[in-house]
């Protein structure tokens, strides 16, 4: 006879491998047979296999039974009805969202939602822009090429092998069981029972039968298995193919050796890579001709790998959840790293609204690539050079294509991570030449080590620190590794010898720390010139600047510093005592702070009393915002990274330094960081004229009232009249939902009051095919003519020109050239004309 | 007829001045005396005087928010429309003057 229990599964995740896993763990201790049967699913399983358990789709209060056949049966019964009322009902954390975000939530673009925008992911943002690609997911198990095609040995060998490996897997889950706690020996456990699940057995066997090698098999069950999965209804379950994928990754390592571990995928076609985490290396190893996009799990947003997508412009989300992680490989993926979000499901809509995303791109890098050749300069001639960060030699040419005028700092870090051992000299020397060689003749500032608690690299022993921002890294070390850094040294001079090449040391707090690092720097040329190796004449030695107490001895630094540059990252951490990556503090985080200015302004007034050359590299240059304030504190260059450059350029061609010195004076005289924020965010209205050519788009193609005011916004953007285009149409939008600006007669007025503005603007759009408006006659709308003015503009000289036009809008003669005009500067002009007469 | 109008809309910077501009054209086609004052983001402009008032045939409101110093109208009779209304359909408003 059988033996049945019926129950409504209990937990709110539903049947996922780690409760799967507890009930296996019971299940296993009898002789039994014992099958899970999932009425609503009717799907029924092994309750032995893990594997079988999670691919019944069990949800939350499902009907399900158990049913149990042999000799203990009674007993089996018993116990495992006692357990699932039981401590099987404590043992998953409760729901978490697991819906994707809806396009309801704020921040979105009106005309993207319009477009049919439903379905996407949320992330941060860690690199702004958009790529389009195939999904390619990185932790997916593949194998090296080479063992694709091998042959397996008999499949009793191929089995013997596989199951050397899952022993010796199991070892290693157990030994880091046994040091793990909580969630993480929670997913330990859930790992150690995948491993053995008879289910993933059966298929290792029955695929090493087919003459598959013990990797093959492990390749192709892994994949059988996740797919079961991802067909899982919850998103929840459709997760647990990570789990599946380690697991598959720790076997292939086993079994293939340290050569056989995961590869980085080949990118032949636009891609989005899909990572958990991806080290700085992989990334490295990814082709960026195809790389359009990265969606990772976990990574800081000073992580090295975030750090090297933003010089590389490859748009990148951090924090995403599992979910979508676990997309299909091959998918059609959107990211739009600027709006924090990645699509998967891209209807028609979305695809139109993203085209005309990357169209604009394209407009506005064109206007840009002007800037991009020469000097920069400010409209009352003040030189200041735009430089680019890199944390790697192969970022420095991308750097160089978007208009750099030199590297304002070479990280090298990475050089020394993810290896066992340090770079030698020769290593050191190829990959400074290299940036060197890349720069012809431009400038090149490369820093030695900065590492330390928080970036350990395995050859060199650092004891945990409690605080490692305030602890042992940078110059501090230098003293007791000596060795490492004067080899540095000499790979630095020896690039020298190519083109000017400047020296930055890190951290420094104190004048005697200065001394030790130019010890081991003059120490370093005097080697390679008592051997006659050849080397840069004259190297130029400079300071960071980060640590507070170094802006206050400047002028005794000055004794051993050729040139000074400010890392305001740290600089700004440290002075306010704020780790902006502590989300209850980030707010104090600020290098708006009155103090800070006040702190930048007393360090360039020393450094320029002493005829020294002062650059910023930190992502202060970046903000631009302060960037006005950076020019009117006189520095003689910024630095930040690649893909802005070409931007602040042209942003700073626009700037008058006089101006920018004027609004410092301001800045330096508040009293908070929010007087400060809105000094900046209101300055003077651009005396830029009202209406362009290039703010009239004749012949529109836009089926859409959302996309009608997108493209209008959009027309602001290229113009470089808004950087927060999204905000712009919201505002837009919200003047619309009073009622509509359609007021008859093919024509619109949309109109805002906004603070995202950096001058008062007239845009006229005329539309191919007529656009529903909502007008009061409810016919098409042929012309919208935007009127857009700042919400901080208290004269009334534009206000006039605005009424003046909508009293002429509602004339017939203007309206019917407004409709008869096709040429964009002849109808910039007739308009123009109208307003003055 | 001599007639006095207030315009006024929820941003002041366009409605306001279209429909002032139609009404006024509108007005003026019919054979009408008319002075529109308008309420718009530059403040109160072409300020109806109480004479203006007092004179006033028929007086109207095309509005989509509350007319500033209304005490000047107590014991006029007003119509009162939707600003859109005086842009889309002038002469109707005008007609309803009476």
């Amino acid at each position: 006879m059988a033996l049945e229990h019926s129950f409504l599964f209990p937990l709110p995740n539903g049947l996922h491998a780690r409760p799967a896993s507890h009930l296996e763990e019971i299940v296993r201790g009898f002789t039994a047979a014992i099958t899970f049967a999932n009425d609503r699913t009717g799907r029924t399983a092994n309750a032995k296999s893990v594997l079988a358990l999670v691919g019944t789709d069990t949800r939350h209060s499902d009907p399900c039974r158990l049913v149990f056949q042999g000799a203990d049966e009674a007993a089996a019964c018993l116990r495992i009805a006692r357990f699932l009322s039981g401590p099987f009902t404590a043992c998953d954390e409760p729901l978490v969202s697991e819906s994707p975000a809806s396009p309801d939530e704020m921040g979105l673009p009106r005309s993207l939602k319009a477009a049919g925008l439903q379905r996407f992911h949320r992330g941060g943002c860690a690199s702004r822009g958009v790529g389009q690609g195939r999904a390619v997911v990185i932790g997916a198990v593949v194998l090296p090429t080479v063992l694709r095609t091998q042959k397996a040995g008999d499949a009793a060998h191929e089995r013997a092998a596989f199951c050397t490996a899952a022993a010796a897997v199991q070892n290693d889950l157990e030994r880091s069981l046994d040091l793990a706690h909580g969630t993480e020996a929670a997913v330990l456990k859930a790992h150690l029972a995948l491993l053995r699940d008879p289910a993933l057995a059966e298929q290792i066997a029955a695929q090493t039968e087919s003459g598959r090698t013990a990797a093959q098999a492990v390749v192709a069950a892994i994949e059988v298995h996740a797919a079961i999965l991802r067909q899982a209804e919850s998103a929840y379950l459709r997760e647990r193919v990570i789990d599946l994928e380690d697991i598959g990754q720790r076997l292939l390592e086993k079994l293939c050796g340290p050569g056989g571990a995961p590869q980085t995928p080949t990118l032949a076609e636009p891609a989005v890579v899909f990572a958990e985490a991806l080290t700085p290396g992989q990334l490295l190893a990814l082709d960026r001709r195809h790389l359009r996009g990265l969606v990772l799990g976990h990574a800081g947003q000073t992580s090295h790998t975030v750090i090297l997508a933003r010089s590389f412009g490859i748009p990148t989300l951090t924090g995403v959840a599992p979910t979508a992680l676990a997309v299909l490989p091959g998918t059609d993926t959107i990211v739009d790293a600027s709006l924090g979000i990645v699509i998967t499901e891209i209807p028609p809509g979305v695809q139109r609204w993203y085209d005309c995303e990357q169209a604009k791109f394209s407009r506005i890098a064109q206007t840009q690539t002007g800037a991009a050749a020469h000097p920069t300069v400010t409209r009352d001639g003040r030189r200041i050079e735009v430089a680019a960060n890199i944390s790697s030699a192969e970022e420095a040419a991308p750097a160089f294509a978007q208009g750099a005028e030199g590297i304002g700092l070479f990280r090298t870090e990475l050089l020394f991570m993810d290896r066992s051992e340090a770079p030698g000299e020769e290593e050191q020397y190829a990959q400074y030449a290299a940036v060197v060689r890349a720069a012809a003749g431009r400038p090149v500032i490369i820093r030695t080590l900065d590492i330390g608690g928080d970036k350990p690299v395995p050859f060199l022993k650092f004891a945990p620190e409690n605080n490692p921002f305030l602890g042992y890294r940078g110059v501090r070390f230098y003293t007791e590794h000596s060795a490492l850094v004067k080899t540095q040294f000499r790979a630095l001079f020896r690039a020298a010898a190519l083109g000017p090449l400047k020296v930055m040391v890190p951290m420094v707090a104190c004048l005697e720390e200065a001394r030790t690092a130019k010890r081991l720097f003059t120490g370093a040329q005097q080697e390679l010139a008592a051997t006659g190796v050849a080397h840069g004449p004259e190297v130029p030695f400079g300071l960071m600047i980060e640590v507070p107490a170094a802006a206050f001895i400047l002028d005794e630094l000055c004794a051993e510093a050729d040139f000074f540059s400010i890392g305001t990252n740290d600089l700004t951490q440290y002075f306010l005592a704020a780790d902006r990556g502590n989300p209850k503090v980030a707010n104090l985080y600020s290098s708006l702070h009155p103090g800070f200015l006040r702190l930048l302004r007393q360090i360039v007034t020393d450094a320029k009393a002493r005829g020294r050359w002062i650059g910023l590299c930190g992502e202060m240059a970046d903000d631009v915002l302060a960037q006005p304030l950076l020019v009117g504190l006189g520095f003689d260059e910024i630095s930040l990274a690649g893909p802005r450059v070409a931007a602040t350029k042209a942003a700073l061609a626009q700037m008058a330094a006089a101006d920018c010195a004027a609004l410092l004076d301001q800045a330096l005289r508040c009293a908070t960081r929010d007087e400060v924020a809105q000094l900046l965010a209101g300055r003077p209205v651009s005396t830029a004229p009202l209406l362009t050519p290039e703010l009239v788009a004749i012949d529109l193609d836009c089926r859409t009232k959302e996309e009608a005011i997108r493209a209008a916004v959009d027309l602001l953007q290229v113009a470089g009249r808004t950087t927060k285009p999204e905000l712009l149409e919201e505002e837009i939008w919200l003047r619309e939902d009073t009622y509509s600006t359609g007021f008859g007669g093919g024509l619109a007025v949309p109109h805002c009051k906004s603070a995202h503005l950096a001058a008062n603007t007239i845009a006229i759009l005329k539309s191919r095919q007529g656009i529903e408006w909502g007008s009061v006659d409810g016919q098409p709308v042929r012309v919208a003519i935007l009127l857009a003015i700042r919400g901080d503009d208290h004269g009334k000289e534009h206000l006039k020109v605005f009424a003046k036009l909508s009293r002429l809008v509602v004339r017939d003669e203007f309206r019917d050239r407004l409709m008869a005009e096709t040429d964009p500067a002849a109808l910039t002009d007739f308009v123009l004309t109208s307003l003055n007469s | 007829m001599r007639i006095v109008a207030v315009t006024a809309c929820p941003t002041g910077i366009a409605h306001t001045y279209m429909a002032a501009e139609k009404l006024e054209k509108t007005a003026q086609a019919l054979g009408h005396q008319i002075k529109v004052e308008t309420q718009g983001a530059m403040g109160i402009e072409n300020e109806l005087s109480t004479a203006d008032i007092k004179a006033a045939d028929g007086v109207i409101f095309a509005v989509d928010i509350t007319v500033e110093q209304r005490e000047r109208f107590d014991g006029k009779r007003v119509v009162q429309v939707p600003v859109q209304d005086a842009i889309k359909d002038p002469k109707g408003v005008i007609a309803r003057l009476g």
